[in-house]
């Protein structure tokens, strides 16, 4: 069987209206970092880059449930605080102090890069876009796991962005997310596998997702991405 | 939404080095920056591609005043101190 090699083309940007502000929006939470719900609640991820499937998490679930996959590279950051790349608990904090209305009962997690973009645009990113659809999401985070992750990470914001929810990617290669060309991206200097900060930091964390939602809100055409002032020294 | 609500222009440039030194100043003082591109295209030329356009840099409105005090602010030289 010959192998197959699809050439992705970021030409068109799907865009949707950010109508309510983050206090009365219901926030989902996307991730590419290959999360799972350990004890064999979940089957775990295969290969990076071979496996475009997601994982679903009500957004109750405990940070003690969650696990990365293990050919995540990208995970030692994560597996001393999930949070850095899969800020669930964060959004509850931030829902909590009424800065978003909601989180939604539902977050997902895919892996990594985008190296079977057919699957995951035909099947996969749809699925999840619908499931958001029916929850009422308003807006979605992805983060981006890792720098070589921001084209898949685009391919489902914009396929979210298609179902109508506004999305907001965050990344950490200002290069990846431009050519990557999602609907609305922001981009932080915080290295592979901890878009979010150090592990631990939960005010940081707390912090840049209040002025990632600040800046998503400003962004007024497709395809723009916002650099904000966080970088990994001096915390 | 209305203009108080977008990201606002504060310097546009031709030219990518100079914008990555003003992009630097305004991140490095913790202000949120947008670079657009406008207009860009490559135009082949002898000696490789060169691209032309406009290179916008934008903030939140209401960073603007501080970060317009920033680019304006004269820069020090060594043959000044």
């Amino acid at each position: 069987m010959t192998e197959q090699t699809h050439r992705i083309v970021n030409e068109f940007i799907p865009w949707t209206p950010w109508q309510d502000r983050a206090s009365a929006s219901k926030v989902a939470l996307i991730t590419t970092g290959g999360v799972f719900l350990k004890k064999g609640l979940h089957q775990p991820f295969g290969t990076e880059g071979a496996d475009s499937s997601f994982r679903e998490f009500p957004s109750v679930a405990e940070e003690g449930d969650l696990d990365i996959a293990s050919c995540a590279q990208y995970g030692t950051f994560a597996r001393q605080d999930i949070n850095v790349l899969f800020p669930l608990k964060r959004l509850h904090e931030l829902a909590e102090g009424g800065y978003i209305g909601a989180v939604a009962p539902f977050a997902y997690s895919f892996l990594g890069v985008a190296a079977e973009p057919l699957s995951l645009l035909s099947n996969y990113a749809p699925s999840v876009a619908y499931r958001l659809k029916r929850m009422g999401a308003n807006l979605a985070l992805v983060v981006a796991a890792d720098p070589a992750d921001h084209q898949a990470a685009a391919l489902v914001a914009r396929t979210v962005e298609l179902a109508g929810i506004s999305t907001v990617l965050l990344g950490t290669n200002r290069a990846q997310l431009e050519a990557a060309r999602a609907p609305r991206s922001v981009v932080v200097d915080h290295p592979a596998g901890a878009p979010l900060g150090n592990p631990g930091n939960a005010g940081k964390h707390q912090h840049l997702l209040r002025e990632l939602l600040d800046a998503a809100w400003l962004l007024e055409a497709p395809g723009m991405v916002a650099e904000l002032p966080f970088s990994w020294k001096g915390q | 939404m209305d203009e108080s609500t977008r990201w606002v222009e504060v310097f546009r440039t031709g030219e990518d080095f100079h914008m990555e030194f003003m992009r630097g100043l305004l991140t490095t003082n913790g202000i949120p920056v947008v670079v657009e591109r406008q207009g860009f295209k490559d135009m082949p030329i002898i000696l490789g591609v060169a691209a032309v356009g406009q290179l916008i840099l934008k903030v939140p409105p209401d960073r603007e005043r501080e970060a317009r005090e920033l680019l304006e602010a004269p820069v020090e030289t060594e043959d000044d101190a």
